[in-house]
Parts: C-alpha cells; sequence; structure tokens
C-alpha cells in the first residue's frame, strides 16, 4: 500500500541511513569513500529522523544501534521529495525516530543520493583499514 | 553461468583464443595453452575477489538490518564468471557489493567512467554506464542476454585509460 507523504517531516530534516560495510565502495572519480548505490535502491528506505533522536536526548549516532560493521550516512528530506518519492513517519516500538522514504527509486534520485549523501559515521571511523584486502 | 561465459568469449578474448584451440592440439597442448592464457590474462587481484564474493555468499539475511536478502551461490558464481570473463591482467578491480534482493553488483568507477553491472541470473546482467569524458552515451539502465559486447568495450576502454598514464 503506497505510504503519503507526511510534511511533518520537514524538508530540510537530516534523514540517517545505515550502511553495512559490504555497501561501502571508494569512488576514484569523486576521490571519496561513498555507499554503492545499492544502499538507496529499495522501494520501502528505511531511515531514521536524526531530530527525533536529538529531541528525545540521544545522539544521532543511536540510529546505528549497537552494530559493528555499519556506517552512518545521511541527507536532506527535501532530496527524495524534489524526486517525487514520500517522506512518511513510521514510529517502530523501539524506534520512535524511524520513517520510510517510499517510492520506486530511479537512478536520478539514486545517484544524487549517493553523491551528496555526507557520512555521519564513516567506514573509516568504523574500520581503518576497511579498504585493504582480507 | 552459460550465457555469461559464452557471451565474453568474443573475438577480442585473449582467453578465447586459447580456449578456442584447445580441442585441435591435444590434451597435452590444451593444458599449456590454458596456463599460458590464464597467466596472461588474469588480473592480479583475482583471488582477494574471489575471496571477497565468497564473504558476500556467507552472509545472513537482514545482513543490512533492513531485510535484506542473503547472496544466492548461483549469484556468487555468475559474478565471478562475469567478472573473471571481462577482465584482463590490467583491468581496475572492481567493487562487488550485495544488493537488497540477493543479488551482487559489479560496479567500477574510475578513470571518469562510471559502470554499475547488476548480476540478475546465471544468464542475465543489467547494467548502467555514465562516461564524463563523452566516449560513450550514457545508459540509464539496460538489461542484457547473451551479448555482453558494449559492456565489453567499456570495460576495455577503461581498461586503456588506466593503463595510458
Amino acid at each position: 500500500m503506497p505510504l503519503i507523504d507526511d510534511n511533518s517531516i520537514a524538508n530540510d530534516d537530516l534523514l540517517l541511513r545505515r550502511v553495512h560495510r559490504s555497501q561501502w565502495i571508494y569512488d576514484d572519480n569523486l576521490g571519496r569513500s561513498r555507499p554503492t548505490s545499492q544502499a538507496f535502491d529499495t522501494i520501502e528506505m528505511s531511515v531514521d529522523v536524526a531530530r527525533i533522536h536529538t529531541a528525545a536526548g540521544r545522539p544521532i549516532l543511536s540510529a546505528l544501534g549497537a552494530m559493528p560493521d555499519f556506517a552512518l550516512t545521511s541527507f536532506q528530506a527535501g532530496l527524495p521529495r524534489a524526486h517525487n518519492l514520500a517522506v512518511c513517519p513510521d514510529p517502530e516500538p523501539a524506534n520512535d525516530a524511524h520513517a520510510v522514504v517510499f517510492g520506486k527509486k530511479g537512478k536520478p534520485f539514486i545517484k544524487e543520493a549517493y553523491r551528496t549523501c555526507v557520512w555521519v559515521h564513516s567506514p573509516d571511523n568504523v574500520d581503518p583499514n576497511w579498504r585493504q584486502p582480507a | 553461468m552459460r550465457a555469461v561465459t559464452s557471451a565474453v568469449f568474443v573475438e577480442d578474448s585473449p582467453r578465447n583464443v586459447a580456449l578456442s584451440r584447445s580441442p585441435q592440439k591435444g590434451v597435452g597442448a590444451v593444458s599449456e595453452a590454458s596456463v599460458f592464457s590464464h597467466a596472461c590474462t588474469t588480473p592480479p587481484w583475482r583471488d582477494v575477489m574471489s575471496k571477497h564474493v565468497v564473504v558476500l555468499a556467507n552472509l545472513p539475511d537482514n545482513w543490512d538490518s533492513y531485510g535484506a536478502s542473503s547472496v544466492s551461490l548461483s549469484i556468487a558464481n555468475a559474478a565471478l564468471c562475469f567478472v573473471e570473463s571481462v577482465s584482463t591482467s590490467r583491468t581496475p578491480q572492481p567493487a562487488i557489493v550485495p544488493t537488497n534482493d540477493g543479488k551482487l553488483q559489479v560496479e567500477w568507477h574510475t578513470q571518469g567512467i562510471d559502470l554499475e553491472v547488476k548480476i540478475i541470473s546465471q544468464s542475465a546482467v543489467s547494467y548502467s554506464l555514465e562516461d564524463s569524458r563523452g566516449d560513450f552515451p550514457s545508459v540509464e539502465e539496460r538489461e542484457l542476454r547473451y551479448d555482453l559486447t558494449d559492456l565489453q568495450r567499456a570495460i576495455m576502454r577503461l581498461t586503456a585509460r588506466a593503463n595510458v598514464g
């Protein structure tokens, strides 16, 4: 069932998404690490709203939980909306900051997301040696 | 695996030369030709890549914490087959990443080329291509079966660029 965009999440609200270490890549063209495009390619993309964590007195890194193999990236809610995607609050019992970016993610959105997203907790913070062969 | 393998055995593949000679030269020659070809065309990162794919194939369900599916063995094999088939000893190392629907994606982001190849099955891939130098028209998303010639051309070009300077 399609979810409806909800402007209780403002365009300048920061959305947080966990990125598993298997989806960290180094982009030579950009000269930096970033999430793979696949980190954003899902119909119902779960995110946390940073403002809700901070309003509750929690650090935004609490979006990582206790998961050691994850980095945390961020983008503003206005980005998916600019690509006609819905941003919807979806609080869960264990996470009142949970929200969903709903809709089929086209390549233009995915490319802009992976090129402009900002690490809140970067791969180098998680593992300084992550680019070395296993 | 059959389609990917056969698709990459086109005229520009050094590996094809060795393999196509094999039936005509007997068992000993087959072995030597194959080993020679392997040594000339195998990328130095091949073993590292293979180990990495094994790691990805062992990810459990929900590896991304958002409900992703695990990667099937057939997809892992198809990805390895694809990478080995389109690469030479000078091809830059691609990234291989899991997708949330249990597939793998092979990516190059170097030399001005952004090339992403999603391994859909043992006989199909989809790819997107962007070249900031304009040698290739952008491809937003295209599915290929059997004939990977366009894809190979892009990989050969990025290999050539990587070895120019």
